[in-house]
């Protein structure tokens, strides 16, 4: 219990934890159910996936069926320290707790709706009955505010599933209603699974300065997420060097994201129509998942600190202006007279690149409730990231089942980047004084993801 | 004899009645000069004299001297504006007719000889000394006439005087304004220059077209001239001001802002009956009817007699014996009997009542509508001052975040910058609108001084 306490103590004050967990009350509970730092498979023989920055829906059995519960409801949520907003979703979280079961498994799912419009929950790429399929006013009626809808069925395939809803969808999806739905092969699978991650993506127009994502908008999006979460906040993954690795992505966005994995070939095993014969394995090192598709990657660990990323360069980065005066090669100096005396405290910036900007918004400010356009700082200085960023950190001497944070990893001798030529570097002296900057928030390093 | 002894003596009357004929110009004007104390709270010199005239001046330079603030403008007005100084002649003008109004008209001596053929008898003499005698006795009621047109001409000059006062409130406010509404103009210019500026630098990086670059400049040469507009604005209300206080521009030292709004506008009870007790142009149309109404009551008692002689003539005849004897000589009101006369007053008098009831509406009119342009003013300048700039301030400071996460460029920030002072220009006119006001309702309530707080606007909350 002190344990939990405590971690729950360090997930509020990162802001990166998993503070809301699976409630079977039907409301929001705080702060339960962190990921464990370490896993084993389970009694039905298969490794539970661990879901970056969020949770597994824990589930009863009643005679026979697995029930569990979702609580759709309005919640507050953030996306990286320094930017929450009215978000809607399930058991007080976006995405929802990941449902995981096994092939033959029954479940019963109750789904209680705590918001003020109707709803339904849509099992995306489920074989079950048409009327279990969730699409309001066809498949069955809406669930109104208050009510509990009982969703009952027998899996008959395995494989990387999505939920959302099928009611007012354009609204309630743009505002967090999502979750993945994984289901594992009943007779185990081929090829052993080590580490199984899930990551679903989606877009968010939250706008600079506001508090609620605006369902309106279809292509100008201001944050890009991997389960809700951008990078710094985003949770790394772990694993040891050559354990087999997944990672389930799906994406609920409304954008294909060509998901890149940097330092190794992967596989691509399967999708939402379930898992493809080895035959069909593609080897890739970047697959596009569309808009509403799911996909299986697969790997075995190289050592080192990988980085795993959206190529859409712009989704790897938080909200932005995209049409502001191109500032690049542009000497304000000579302007800069007039300027300065009309705006005091402003800066020039962008002459030689952008990458002066992470440095800049530490100490400059910028609006409520908004991140910096990059942040993160890795062991050689600013990642100069955000959006669908993360890194997968993979050691020699990782524990099996242990997800704790290693640290940066720490290159064999001579196999870094070395500098032949140049300048000598100026001991510390940067060209803008930096020393008031509070750069603690966007240090990557810092931040504890092993509490998850 | 008995007749030429009271002959001698109905003259010694005659002269004793005319003998005040000097005219006292001097007590006559400080009626007028006591009027406006009470109302303007200033002095009022007549410069009659080179003496006067070189002590008026000296007041006047101590005055331009220093920074000129409102009262001071009015009071070199009403020392140096030589149109007033012209209208104060008019007090004089008046104030003759007043004292001849006192006066008799002089008897009139007849002489008549007639020489005769017959040398024994020498010359046929006669004299005759005539007085008018209805003159005697409608002097009092004359002399009530003419001290009535002689306050009405003293009403019209104070009139002159208090409107001069108002013409150069108006004026200081006008020039304050001009001057202010300068200085932010040439701000806004220096948004668009920094604009430009900043503009060419992208331009030549070649991050931006010749069509963006045209159009930032001619922007910024678009804000150029409203700067020209706003210098000849000043120019113009300096010099009309000037020209008011009868002094050269460049001797005056304005200041650069209007006054900031007092903490409260003055609370006059009553306004419209103030109005009508103060306001000389009413008091002067009162004094019209008051005027008339003697007049016709002059023509009515006097009606019948147009003219009535009495004369005392002497004659020689012949025989060389003096005959003297009283003379009566009257006109007979046979044909006309002073009918179209009376009618002519009556007629003058209503049109002299009914000016005056139309004079009233238009007065309280007038102080409702100043009441009224007052308030909006005060409201509309506080609006601006508590709300507007401090909302435009923080559309600055917001969008210059914006621009430090990169979210929107520095030609949007500027942008902000030219409307937050363009805001401010609005401040300006809403404060020079209440100066404006303010100086209309003291006009209203007949010249009333106007109290203006030792700081200026620009001093923002």
């Amino acid at each position: 219990m002190t344990s939990s306490r405590r971690n729950f103590f360090w997930s509020s004050l990162t802001g990166l934890g998993a503070s809301v967990g699976a409630s079977l009350v039907g409301r929001a509970a705080l702060a339960q159910d962190p990921q464990p730092q370490t896993s084993a498979p389970t009694q039905q023989g298969y490794t539970p996936v661990r879901t970056l920055n969020g949770v597994t829906l824990p589930y009863e059995m009643k005679d026979g069926v697995k029930e569990f519960h979702l609580t759709a409801e309005e919640f507050e949520h953030e996306f990286a320290p320094g930017s929450v907003a009215k978000c809607w979703g399930y058991n007080g979280r976006t995405p929802g707790p990941t449902i995981e079961a096994v092939e033959g498994d029954r479940l019963r799912i109750l789904v209680t709706n705590n918001l003020k419009e109707h709803t339904s929950i849509h099992w995306h790429g489920i074989l079950l009955p048409s009327g279990m399929d969730g699409v309001g006013g066809l498949s069955q009626p809406h669930i109104q505010p208050g009510e509990t809808f009982a969703y009952e069925f027998t899996l008959r395939q395995h494989g990387t599933h999505m939920y959302h809803p099928h009611a007012d969808e354009m609204v309630q999806m743009a505002v967090g209603m999502m979750g993945m739905f994984i289901i594992h092969p009943k007779n185990g699978e081929p090829k052993s699974i080590d580490r199984d991650y899930v990551i679903l993506m989606h877009n968010w127009a939250l706008h600079p300065g506001t508090y609620r994502p605006d369902p309106a908008v279809m292509q100008d999006f201001d944050l890009w997420t991997f389960n809700s979460k951008v990078f710094p906040a985003i949770e790394h993954m772990v694993a040891r060097t050559n354990e087999r690795i997944r990672i389930r992505v799906g994406n609920l966005s409304m954008w294909n994201h060509p998901f890149h994995l940097h330092g190794h070939q992967f596989h691509v095993t399967g999708g939402d129509g379930g898992r493809w014969p080895e035959a069909q394995w593609r080897s890739e090192v970047t697959e596009i998942i569309g808009v509403g598709q799911t996909r299986d990657i697969e790997f075995v660990g190289i050592p080192g600190d990988w980085a795993v990323h959206c190529h859409m360069s712009h989704h790897t980065m938080n909200a932005m202006g995209h049409e502001i005066p191109n500032t690049l090669g542009v000497n304000q100096a000579e302007a800069m007279q007039k300027v300065s005396a009309l705006l005091p405290g402003y800066m020039a910036m962008g002459e030689n690149g952008m990458a002066e900007h992470q440095d800049h918004s530490g100490h400059m400010k910028g609006p409520k409730n908004t991140l910096p356009m990059m942040m993160g700082k890795g062991p050689f200085g600013n990642l100069e990231m955000g959006g669908m960023f993360t890194v997968i950190k993979i050691r020699d001497d990782q524990p099996t089942g242990d997800y704790s944070d290693p640290g940066w990893y720490k290159n064999p001798q001579g196999t870094v980047a070395y500098k032949v030529s140049g300048p000598k570097r100026p001991s510390k002296a940067a060209p803008v004084d930096h020393s008031k900057m509070d750069h603690s928030q966007m240090d990557h390093s810092q931040m504890d993801h092993s509490q998850h | 004899m008995t007749f030429l002894y009271r002959l001698t003596i109905t003259s010694a009357l005659a002269l004793s009645l005319g003998a005040c004929a000097t005219v006292d110009q001097k007590a006559a004007f400080d009626g007028v000069r006591t009027t406006i104390g009470a109302r303007v709270n200033q002095d009022l010199i007549w410069r009659h004299d080179t003496a006067t005239d070189a002590e008026v001046a000296a007041k006047v330079d101590a005055l331009l001297a220093n920074e000129i603030a409102l009262e001071s403008a009015v009071q070199i007005a009403l020392f140096n504006n030589r149109a007033l100084q012209a209208r104060y002649a008019e007090i004089g003008i008046a104030n003759a007719d007043l004292v001849a109004a006192g006066l008799l008209s002089n008897p009139v001596l007849d002489i008549m000889v007639r020489p005769t053929t017959n040398p024994a008898s020498g010359a046929n003499l006669e004299f005759g000394l005539a007085q008018s005698v209805l003159d005697i006795f409608m002097r009092p009621a004359r002399k009530r006439a003419a001290q009535a047109d002689f306050d009405r001409a003293q009403g019209e000059v104070a009139s002159a005087v208090i409107n001069t006062v108002a013409e150069v409130r108006e004026a200081y406010v006008e020039a304050l304004g001009a001057r202010n509404s300068l200085r932010v103009v040439e701000e806004v210019y220096a948004a668009a220059d920094a604009s430009r500026d900043m503009a060419a630098a992208f331009h030549s990086a070649g991050n931006i077209s010749d069509l963006q670059w045209a159009e930032e400049q001619a922007l910024t040469e678009d804000t150029a001239a409203l700067v020209d507009d706003a210098k000849l604005k000043a120019v113009e209300t300096a010099e009309a001001l000037a020209a008011l206080l009868n002094v050269d521009a460049s001797a005056l030292k304005l200041p650069q802002q209007l006054p900031a709004l007092p903490q409260s506008d003055p609370s006059i009870a009553n306004a419209e009956t103030t109005a009508l007790e103060k306001r000389l142009d009413v008091a002067a149309k009162r004094k019209a009817v008051t005027a008339r109404l003697e007049t016709l009551r002059l023509k009515t008692s006097w009606r019948l007699w147009h003219e009535a002689g009495l004369a005392v003539s002497a004659e020689r005849d012949g025989d060389k014996q003096w005959a003297i004897g009283p003379t009566l000589s009257l006109s007979l009101p046979i044909f006309d009997q002073g009918g179209p006369e009376v009618a002519r007053a009556a007629a003058e008098v209503l049109q002299a009542e009914n000016e005056l009831k139309n004079l009233e509406s238009h007065v309280r009119a007038d102080v409702r509508t100043a009441l009224a342009k007052v308030e909006t003013a005060r409201r509309q300048a506080e609006r601006y001052n508590k709300t507007i700039l401090p909302l435009k301030q923080d559309i600055l400071r917001l969008k210059q975040e914006r621009y430090n996460f990169m979210l929107i460029g520095v030609f949007d920030v500027l942008v902000a910058k030219r409307d937050e002072t363009s805001a401010y220009m609005n401040y300006v006119n809403t404060v020079r609108a209440y100066w404006l006001a303010r100086a209309e309702l003291a006009n209203a309530i007949g010249g009333a001084p106007i109290e203006t707080p030792s700081t200026a606007n620009g001093e923002k909350q």
